[in-house]
């Protein structure tokens, strides 16, 4: 049985000491975002949805085939929560704006003198219903939703602006491509309500819903076969959403969820920022970057493909790895340079996802590994119990004391002092399970001319003689099962769960246990989540 | 010549200089205008992590003082700065740990940052109270540049949204502006609109369009605000707010200085400081806009300077512990930050306006968001208050507002209300100010 806290009351307590259970990224226990009055089983506010840069650029693509990326140079997203498509804080500055508009001019003068311009333009768009015709295809799919024909009349007549001023019908087409592409139909992912005064849910219109799911797998609008679905009903049920859910996934889109639900989680783009010291790590190169990320995603692919389970990510008898990976993690692998599905011995040091050389570069400092941070990723990203951060003054370690011995040494002074060790006890034994890693993932016996022991006994007394056992034990965490949903859900609607919304998590988290823990299911029982299917207005006095 | 094939932005200027080369020549500033007729303009410098402040504190106050190790890149324009001690910004302490988050959010706004990741409330930063009295004179309201977008993901501080970790500019409580990293971008908003070779009618009928289009969308958002709830309507506001402004700016003449080639970005850092720090300069000197703010990092970045010798992480370092090996690298880091500044300014007083300069027209305001990187204090700020803007600052000092450090002196947000003064701005209060600044 999952331990779930979703009682308001208990979450304030929790925010505010070392207990392990629910700490500052957690659920919010007060928001207003949560059903009303709280109500548990009330679904919580869904904040209108701007197109992140990912959505955007993938939108584009899939849209118009462009080969333009205006969305390069949009200002970076701001990321809540650890991931970037959070609609609450997905702003529009006016540099935003203006950018949105630049693009929209870009790709429409890219579509209408390349070849793009036979997809779009299929007919003689001299002739007015030819015209019609166009704006109605390429703005119900911009726009992910049918038009109205007031709205294809308004098209119409940006056309009559360029006519007007004695330029072609080419213009014309320019400026309602425009008109399009800057729409907030196109911008956002408008959900409407009819009383939007009301806070009651209500299911999403198939259309809305059709946008949502294709959001979640594959960061992009949908094709003309999740719009069939949408317009013929078939997402209606359990049954028409679990269908498009695996016809989805076996596209090559849902790429999408390695990239950007693992690639955060993981922190795979994590690596790309990462500085090793060059003079600490000489052999870190772009070519070890380049495979261990490339590691992470096929390893991550495994499980989205539903070949290994879930309860399985930290401790699998597989990696992929090449001739570069394999050396730098002292393996007898003889492989090229492409990445390869490798078996793992229970003696070879890697067993899984704590193994990966990426997480343990990213979760290391630019010159040795930390403990803490390795610690504190596995309690926030695996466990869904961040420890508040230290109280001022008291971070970082002595560089110069290194010579006295062992990182762990040193850690164990701190933690000494009790005001450290309330939260150091949860944080440091993890990392500490994980020093036979260096800070750029090799293995490695000996840390500064030590023996490296990476035994350790956790918060609850069981006692782990290395990593490998340590990840047993992180596995068999109830909370881990429960962290997974909530990851997923979260990124799934861009949105933090409400407190109130706790019992559809433990519903969720319990069918998949039940299910055998494959990924792919976890997707459709999300898809198919009350929380997923319907929404509700807001007021401004729940604010 | 790199980007979209077909952005008629990128089409400007031909064979001109690249940004960075002597390029000023032909642009405004002849030395026929008076200098009151040259406007007041504002540049907010952030650098993230606090100083090292042994080294960064002169020794002697008053305008006989030794430049500090630190300082001492800014000796060609010693007499155009002040370097002020003791400033506190009180509102810019976190509830409990996040004191990079309250920092760089309160950095502008001396305003106290909501503990969120999603229910964002902070308060209107100083630059924008300054932008909305006078940015309608200029094409661009005000512009928000920066160096790093921010990492790719995990947390930003503390359980606050990196937004109050990425961002020093707010137009609102709640809306962040989001600042350009990419040059490009800054430079084709100095120069948009000005294409050479565009006739008068050209230009005419692309603004009747973009109009067209600006009226429509406009249409279309305020039929969805119709069917929308309260929270999504404030979303669409943006939206909104990005028309209003769009629209304002195509009514305003374009063309004001000659366009050069666009720069691009190489990744390095020291090349993008520098091209900022130029395109800066630029909009300035073109009166593309009065107000910038720039983010040479973002809150507690932990970029690692090797070309200093400074391998580890900046943040790492500055959780310097006392340890002299941290504050040498720490010394490097904010060493070169201050080189950069002095940079800008040096080239800011190359620029000749009437009898002056533009440094001496303008103000730039340069500091981080503490004090000492381990302790996180929000006292004691290390500030750089560069350019007499027409006379309102005696420069060439250094001042201490508060002698004893483990006091609070007096508010930033008071800095801020005499800032906003010297640019013609009138403001009551600002934030937890009790009153303009006084010895400036």
């Amino acid at each position: 049985m999952v331990r779930l806290n979703y009682s308001p009351l208990l979450l304030v307590v929790a925010l505010v000491g070392c207990d392990g259970v629910i700490g500052s990224g957690g659920p919010g226990g007060n928001d207003p975002f949560s059903g009303p009055g709280g109500d548990v089983g009330a679904i919580g506010a869904q904040v209108m949805h701007r197109l992140n840069r990912t959505e955007y650029r993938n939108t584009v693509r899939d849209l118009l085939g462009t080969q333009l990326d205006p969305a390069a140079s949009f200002p970076a997203d701001d990321v809540s929560l650890g991931f970037d498509n959070i609609a609450q804080v997905l702003t529009i500055s006016p540099l935003q704006f203006e950018l949105y508009e630049q693009a929209a001019e870009d790709l429409a003068l890219e579509m209408l003198t390349t070849a793009i311009r036979d997809t779009i333009v299929f007919c003689d768009p001299n002739v007015a219903s030819c015209r019609d015709d166009i704006f109605r295809e390429l703005a119900s799919r911009a726009w992910r939703r049918p038009t109205t024909d007031a709205e294809i009349v308004r098209l119409q007549q940006l056309v009559d602006v360029a006519l007007n001023e004695g330029e072609g019908v080419e213009r014309g087409l320019e400026l309602a491509v425009r008109g399009i592409l800057l729409s907030p139909h196109f911008i956002y992912r408008p959900e409407l309500d009819d009383d939007p005064s009301s806070t009651e849910s209500h299911l999403l219109n198939d259309y809305e819903l059709a946008s949502r799911l294709s959001y979640f797998l594959w960061s992009s609008m949908p094709d003309d076969a999740l719009f069939d679905a949408a317009a013929n009903g078939r997402l209606r049920d359990d049954a028409g959403l679990r269908a498009e859910v695996d016809r989805m996934l076996s596209d090559p889109k849902a790429q999408s969820l390695v990239d950007n639900f693992a690639g955060q989680w993981l922190r795979i783009r994590s690596l790309d920022d990462h500085v090793p010291d060059y003079a600490t790590f000489p052999e870190w190169d772009e070519s070890l970057r380049t495979s261990m990320s490339q590691e992470t995603k096929l390893f991550f692919g495994d499980f989205l493909r539903g070949d290994v389970p879930m309860n399985e990510l930290l401790l699998t008898d597989f990696t992929y790895l090449n001739d570069r990976l394999a050396a730098h993690y002292g393996l007898p692998f003889d492989l090229g340079p492409e990445l390869q599905r490798v078996n793992l011995e229970p003696t070879d040091p890697r067993f899984g996802l704590l193994t990966l050389g990426s997480l343990l570069t990213v979760t290391s400092t630019p010159t040795r590994t930390s403990p803490v941070k390795r610690g504190v990723w596995i309690l926030e990203q695996l466990l869904c119990s961040e420890p508040p951060p230290p109280p001022p003054g008291v971070e970082g370690l002595p560089q110069d004391g290194m010579s006295s011995g062992t990182l762990r040494d040193l850690l164990e002074q701190h933690r000494a002092d009790p005001t450290c060790a309330s939260c150091h006890n949860l944080m440091d034994p993890l990392g500490l399970g994980l020093e036979h890693y260096d800070a750029i993932g090799a293995y490695r016996t000996q840390d500064q001319g030590f023996p490296v022991d990476a035994s350790g006994e956790l918060i609850g007394g069981q006692a782990f003689a290395d990593g490998r056992e340590m990840a047993a034990l992180i596995q068999e965490d109830e909370r881990f099962d429960v962290c997974v949903v909530e990851k997923l859900f979260l990124y799934a609607l861009g949105r933090q769960p409400g407190s109130s919304e706790y019992p559809f998590l433990e519903g969720i988290a319990q069918s998949f246990a039940q299910s055998g823990a494959e990924l792919p299911e976890l997707i459709k029982l999300i898809a198919t989540s009350e929380p997923f299917r319907t929404r509700r207005g807001t007021l401004e006095e729940s604010q | 010549m790199k980007g979209p094939k077909f952005s008629r932005r990128l089409l400007l200027g031909g064979a001109g200089a690249l940004v960075g080369l002597p390029l000023f020549e032909s642009l405004i500033g002849e030395a026929a205008y008076a200098d009151d007729s040259f406007p007041a303009r504002l540049i907010c410098y952030y650098v993230p992590n606090g100083m090292h402040m042994a080294a960064w504190t002169p020794s002697q106050t008053g305008s006989n003082y030794q430049l500090s190790p630190i300082l001492q890149p800014l000796a060609p324009i010693q007499d155009q700065i002040l370097v002020l001690g003791g400033l506190s910004n009180t509102p810019a302490q976190p509830d409990g740990p996040g004191d990079h988050a309250g920092g760089t959010s309160g950095f502008l706004t001396s305003a106290h940052a909501n503990k969120s990741e999603t229910q964002i409330q902070l308060g209107i930063s100083m630059d924008q109270v300054i932008a909305n009295q006078i940015g309608d004179a200029t094409r661009i309201r005000s512009m928000q540049i920066g160096t790093d977008g921010g990492g790719n993901s995990g947390g930003c501080d503390s359980g606050y949204s990196c937004a109050y970790t990425r961002n020093i500019s707010w137009a609102s409580d709640t809306q962040p502006l989001s600042k350009t990293t990419n040059p490009g971008v800054v430079f084709n908003q100095i120069f948009e609109g000005s294409d050479p070779n565009a006739s008068i009618e050209e230009q005419e009928r692309r603004k009747l369009y973009k109009t067209s289009i600006l009226d429509y969308v406009q249409e279309q958002t305020q039929a969805l605000e119709q069917k929308l709830g309260y929270y999504d309507r404030t979303k669409l506001d943006e939206y909104t707010t990005g028309i209003f402004e769009l629209e304002q700016r195509l009514e305003k003449a374009g063309l004001v200085c000659g366009a050069t080639q666009e720069p691009s970005d190489t990744g390095d850092i020291v090349e993008k400081v520098r091209i900022m720090n130029d395109l800066m300069v630029l909009a300035l000197q073109c009166d593309a806009t009065r107000v910038i703010t720039f983010m040479l990092g973002n809150a507690g970045s932990n970029r690692s300077y090797p070309f200093l010798g400074a391998n580890d992480g900046h943040h790492n370092y500055s959780h310097h512990q006392g340890n002299p090996s941290n504050h040498a690298a720490l010394q490097a880091i904010d060493t070169w930050e201050v080189e950069q500044l002095s940079y800008l300014l040096q080239r800011m007083n190359e620029v000749p306006e009437g009898t002056g300069t533009l440094l001496q027209h303008s103000q730039v305001f340069f500091s981080s968001e503490i004090e000492d990187g381990d302790a996180h204090r929000h006292r004691n700020l290390p500030v750089i208050l560069a350019g007499q803007c027409h006379g309102a600052y005696n420069t060439g000092r250094h001042i201490d507002y508060e002698p004893n450090k483990s006091t609070n002196g007096p508010p930033i947000a008071n800095l801020f209300l005499s800032m906003m003064a010297a640019m013609g701005v009138s403001q009551g209060s600002f934030g937890n100010s009790t009153g303009p600044l006084g010895q400036l």
